[in-house]
């Protein structure tokens, strides 16, 4: 990894200065998620900023909650939410009534929140709203087919806090994954997270061969499957494997264990288990369904590696891109120092952007076909 | 409507004060205190009290008029809607619409060592002269305590056919508490079980609207007695439960 605070050189002469609204008008994807490694990434400021950028009629929704005046836990001013007139809005009726929004309603969700039930209406534009969607992942997918029915091109799904679920292609077709000075106390160890976790989030898949062996059913109900290295299979006689590392471990060696299939969470105290008991030296492959069920410290995953055991998905992730965000209390990063840093350790990886400075750093083909003679973003006057 | 202070009449807006000061009492200590409320936007200030509590401090009480009015109509908070019910009236409420007992698992989970909270609502003692869900027939409890990993309530949770899980956690600025919250949402979505349960969570720094942007069904903060959790748990178990079967 580069040393953190490398000026910005790396980027600074890119030829095809493409900007995240090429990137997310080229990707055809029909459902955005954009999540944020701490609270404060700078999610919100990202949704506002491809929704005053690209032109497409937008959905919009919320996992979490998202353009209130001020933070709830820090005090400190949020940004606010203006969709522009037309789109399609996904919120809680409390969350209108907060923020005294009228809309045109066209649908009252069955979904039930601690702020009332969710409602589907068109924006005015020119007003702040508050945005506050379902609660569970389920109900998230659900309300973003229904922003499609009525007739959004593209809907983006403003995250929760730190939370990855809303990334899950359960939910969304395509990720953008906003980070922020915010997430750890050094610019280094922001750096390494912020690695870390994209490389959790675009674990590859397992190799076909393997991946037909199993079917979803046969996960279903978070349990686990052995399949041995004579392609057998067999399920093994636990109806969830967290907190069951010790005896994972041990089953997948007794069976002689290949590839393990797992159809619920794998979470750090697992892997901690399951690494310390295994015996050295044996290799395993473990197939989830997909990043977002991995609830461990990112950097967990490169450990296994060096462990032997080799973590797959059964289905990808679609990193689109990453957004670096400078900000930090008390004191921001430079600008162009904390992009250079992001921007040198994420690579060829995905592009990376900054929205608010405009600034960009695209590997080549990563952005391929798309026009890069889009305006500059908009500064937001709110 | 436009409400005011009442002190005498409707809408005199007469207010009562009282504050201390760091000053030594003296003959112009009423003035400085009269002062201070006029500064403070009030008129017709009179000064009732002005004592010395200390050789460096004085305490006043004294009463202003004020202009300004509010209306309670505009007034929007994030309440539950939740129809407030009594000890005997949740557990007949629950005999009639569960025919069960209703099942709830709470802790305060991961780093956080704090039981009071918890304590205060699951404990049979209560709090603030009300009963806690132990005491109630028709509840099942089982309180994990303190430090509680995820994980270990997650299962608990599954052993027990629990209806709720109650999260107990003091959130500070520090990302930390957040970040235990959150995790407990998604050990629930990614094992596929965050349906199965209605999540509560309380803590001093907890309230409603906290508790959507985590992911929870609902939030409470300072003050909460344990019946109005349990009007709370009683309802939305029995709405869900109407829907299930409305479903089926």
């Amino acid at each position: 990894m580069t040393a953190a605070g490398t000026p910005a050189s790396a980027f600074a002469d890119t030829t095809a200065p493409a900007t995240l609204f090429d990137v997310v008008a080229a990707s055809g994807a029909a459902t955005i998620a954009v999540i944020g490694l701490v609270k404060n990434a700078g999610k919100t400021t990202v949704v506002n900023a491809l929704m005053d950028n690209v032109p497409l009629r937008f959905g919009l929704t919320s996992l979490g909650l998202d353009g209130e005046r001020t933070d709830h836990l820090t005090g400190l001013d949020k940004p606010r939410i203006v969709p522009p007139r037309g789109t399609l809005i996904a919120t809680t009726v409390g969350s209108l009534d907060r923020s005294h929004y009228t809309m045109e309603q066209l649908e009252r969700l069955p979904f039930h929140t601690s702020l009332g039930n969710v409602v589907i209406g068109r924006a005015v534009g020119d007003r702040a709203v508050e945005i506050s969607g379902p609660t569970t992942l389920a109900e998230v997918a659900a309300t973003a087919a229904r922003l499609h029915a009525h007739g959004a091109r593209l809907v983006l799904v403003d995250g929760a806090i730190n939370r990855l679920g809303s990334a899950s292609p359960r939910v969304c077709d395509a990720v953008i994954m906003a980070t922020g000075g915010l997430v750890a106390d050094t610019l280094e160890e922001t750096v390494e997270i912020t690695l870390a976790t994209l490389e959790m989030l675009t674990l590859p898949a397992v190799d076909p061969e393997s991946r037909s062996l199993v079917s979803p059913q046969t996960l279903s109900g978070g349990r686990a499957v052995a399949v041995d290295e004579h392609g057998r299979l067999s399920t093994l006689d636990l109806d969830t494997i967290v907190g069951e590392g010790v005896r994972v471990a041990r089953e997948v060696e007794r069976r002689a264990t290949k590839v393990l299939f797992v159809g619920g969470a794998l979470t750090q105290e697992f892997a901690d288990d399951f690494s310390r008991t295994l015996p050295p030296l044996y290799s395993v492959t473990v197939v989830v369904r997909d990043a977002t069920v991995l609830i461990l410290t990112p950097t967990t995953v490169a450990r296994f590696r060096r462990r032997g055991i080799d973590l797959r998905v059964l289905t990808p992730l679609r990193v689109l891109a990453v957004t670096a965000n400078p900000y930090r209390f008390p004191q921001p990063y430079n600008p162009r120092l904390f992009f250079g840093a992001i921007a040198d350790a994420v690579g060829d990886r995905a592009p990376v952007f900054d929205v608010v400075h405009g600034l960009a750093a695209v590997p080549d083909g990563a952005a391929a076909g798309s026009p890069t003679t889009s305006p500059p973003p908009t500064p937001r006057t709110v | 409507m436009i409400v005011r202070p009442y002190g005498d009449t409707r809408d005199d807006g007469m207010m009562q004060f009282s504050f201390t000061l760091p000053i030594a009492y003296s003959v112009k200590a009423a003035d400085v205190g009269k002062q201070f409320v006029e500064k403070l936007g009030f008129r017709d200030v009179g000064v009732a009290e002005c004592k010395a509590i200390d050789p460096e401090f004085t305490f006043y009480v004294a009463y202003g008029r004020t202009e300004t009015g509010i209306d309670p109509d505009k007034v929007k908070g994030d309440y539950l809607e939740v129809e407030a019910m009594d000890y005997y009236a949740i557990n007949a409420f629950i005999k009639e619409h569960l025919g069960r007992k209703l099942s709830v698992v709470g802790a305060a989970i991961e780093s956080d060592a704090h039981t009071v909270g918890i304590d205060a609502i699951l404990n049979m003692k209560g709090f603030a002269g009300n009963y806690g869900f132990e005491r109630y027939p028709e509840m099942e409890v089982v309180n994990m305590g303190s430090q509680i990993p995820c994980e270990q309530l997650l299962r608990t949770a599954l052993d027990r056919h629990a209806d709720a899980i109650l999260v107990s956690q003091i959130v500070t600025q520090k990302n930390i508490h957040v970040q235990n919250l959150t995790k407990m949402i998604e050990l629930l979505e990614a094992e596929g079980v965050r349906e199965r349960f209605v999540l509560v969570v309380g803590g001093p720094r907890i309230n409603n609207a906290f508790a959507k942007e985590l992911g929870y069904d609902a939030g409470f903060g300072l003050r909460t007695t344990p019946v109005e959790v349990a009007s709370f748990l009683a309802q939305e178990v029995a709405r869900r439960a109407k829907n299930t079967a409305k479903a089926t």
